[in-house]
């Protein structure tokens, strides 16, 4: 698609800034709404381009996560469901499938988490460990530049 | 925006309130932002000379829980004191009025509030400002409570119960309101349940929400009003210095509490102020936790958002940046928990 996604929504912070901003009163409840607007299109523009890569990412990263995991000491019902989530795949590349994933593996991480937080053996402390630098990373991936205002 | 029939509305209820007949709205402006009140700025028309006042209502779908005459106690506990706050004129509890519950008070002519997004937003002025930004907070945290009239609207918990009181509270508002699973804030949440902070060293008057973008400032360095006390609350001082000296609120100026002054400088004037002594180890409790209320307000505006109950953009941005930055700064406290 050209223009790209990024490139569109560049287009209309553009137009929000230069004919509709300078056309509203300036103390008008809609010119905090087309500023806010601009600002939004600008982080999503960020975001359109980099959101696949982090989804598809992120789930292989889990998923090798529950398979090492799955081989731990931990009670029965918790390591089949690491095992089964372990083994699913994509079934195509669509956002709201890989968004859907996600949130599917992130309820098992945080059950996964919950559990190796409690136990005191030296393969926990390094599988907590584990899961804390996972989290780090995607948080640094989900950072945006805030435009300078 | 309010139609012609509760203006009148108003204006008769602020002329029963300066027990002056002649009384009108004669314009109305409602200010951008606030998403969890709606603030009208209204030129009142008493016996022929204008005023100019805030009405504050209640947006019914709004991110902050709390009862309307919980903000307006909280400015008439400062009210004459060092702490400049706005003069409250009247509180209306009855929603048949204009739809809601509303208050009003005197509008603070000539101030300006910082975006936490604008870098370097209060210019020469900085640190000037910053002094009596923390200055002013330790006066709020060091003020009597019992004598205070929002000690009579909102309960005061024992002081080994104030951490568990908010916890439980911003956890209920997050399960409430997710949109997604969180593992970085369920995380958090355990961590500030497995280590709960010593007792309060005192009860105090918490703002909820003191933040710079929560001051009014004349723009030639002096603070002239502290608003936005819908969050105000009694419990443990360290909560408001916590909440004051989150990253999120720097300006994009790590480097300064609250993009102002020092670090070691603000605490010192806070403790100067308040009569306080800040205790590093329970402060780093109440610092994640700032982050997760934090994080769990801006759930809530996506909540408010994604359900078309609100569509102001600035409550999708809420929902968005600003929880990003929060969930990096757990992370990163989490990695250095671990090793």
């Amino acid at each position: 698609m050209k223009p790209g996604i990024d490139q569109l929504l560049m287009g209309l912070v553009t137009t929000i800034a230069t004919r509709i901003i300078p056309e509203l009163n300036p103390s008008s409840y809609a010119l905090g709404d087309a500023r806010m607007s601009a600002v939004l299109a600008m982080l999503v523009a960020q975001e359109a381009d980099r959101a696949a890569d982090t989804y598809v990412r992120e789930n292989r990263e889990m998923r090798m996560l529950f398979l090492a995991a799955s081989h731990m000491d931990l009670l029965p019902a918790l390591r089949v469901r690491l095992s089964l989530d372990a083994a699913l795949e994509e079934s195509d590349l669509k956002l709201g499938t890989l968004s859907a994933l996600h949130d599917r593996h992130s309820e098992t991480l945080i059950a996964l988490h919950t559990t190796v937080e409690t136990i005191d053996a030296e393969w926990a402390t390094n599988l907590n460990r584990e899961i804390c630098q996972f989290l780090l990373r995607a948080a640094e991936s989900r950072l945006l530049v805030m435009p300078t205002m | 925006m309010l139609n012609e029939a509760q203006l009148l509305a108003v204006g008769q209820h602020i002329g029963s309130a300066v027990e002056v007949s002649d009384v009108r709205i004669a314009s109305i402006r409602r200010f951008h932002g606030g998403a969890s009140r709606e603030t009208y700025a209204i030129d009142v028309s008493i016996a022929g000379s204008t005023h100019g006042m805030i009405l504050r209502c209640d947006p019914g779908d709004s991110l902050i829980d709390t009862p309307r005459e919980l903000e307006y106690a909280a400015f008439q506990s400062f009210e004459g004191s060092t702490v400049p706050v706005p003069r409250a004129i009247s509180l209306c509890g009855d929603a048949s009025l204009i739809g809601t519950p509303f208050f009003v008070m005197e509008r603070i002519e000539g101030g300006e509030a910082a975006s936490p997004f604008v870098a370097d937003a209060y210019g020469a002025h900085r640190d000037a400002i910053g002094q009596q930004f923390f200055d002013l907070l330790g006066r709020i945290n060091g003020a009597d409570v019992n004598s205070s009239p929002l000690a009579r609207i909102v309960d005061t918990p024992l002081a080994d119960q104030c951490w568990v009181r908010e916890l439980d509270y911003w956890t209920a508002q997050v399960e409430k309101n997710a949109l997604q699973p969180e593992p970085i804030l369920m995380a958090a949440l355990r961590w500030l349940r497995r280590n709960p902070p010593p007792p309060a060293q005192r009860l105090s008057i918490i703002h909820g929400d003191y933040r710079n973008g929560n001051v009014l400032h004349d723009g030639a360095g002096r603070i002239i009003a502290v608003l936005d006390w819908e969050m105000a609350h009694i419990g443990d001082p360290l909560e408001d210095l916590a909440w004051a000296l989150d990253p999120l609120w720097n300006l994009q100026d790590a480097s300064r509490a609250a993009g102002l002054i020092d670090r070691a400088k603000a605490i010192a004037l806070w403790e100067q102020a308040s009569g306080l002594t800040f205790d590093e180890a329970a402060f780093k409790w109440w610092e994640m936790f700032a982050t997760v209320k934090g994080i769990a307000i801006w759930i809530s505006s996506g909540h408010a958002s994604i359900s078309g109950i609100n569509t102001d953009p600035v409550l999708a941005f809420s929902a968005w940046y600003p929880k990003t930055l929060g969930n990096h700064a757990l992370a990163k406290r989490f990695c250095e928990l671990v090793g």
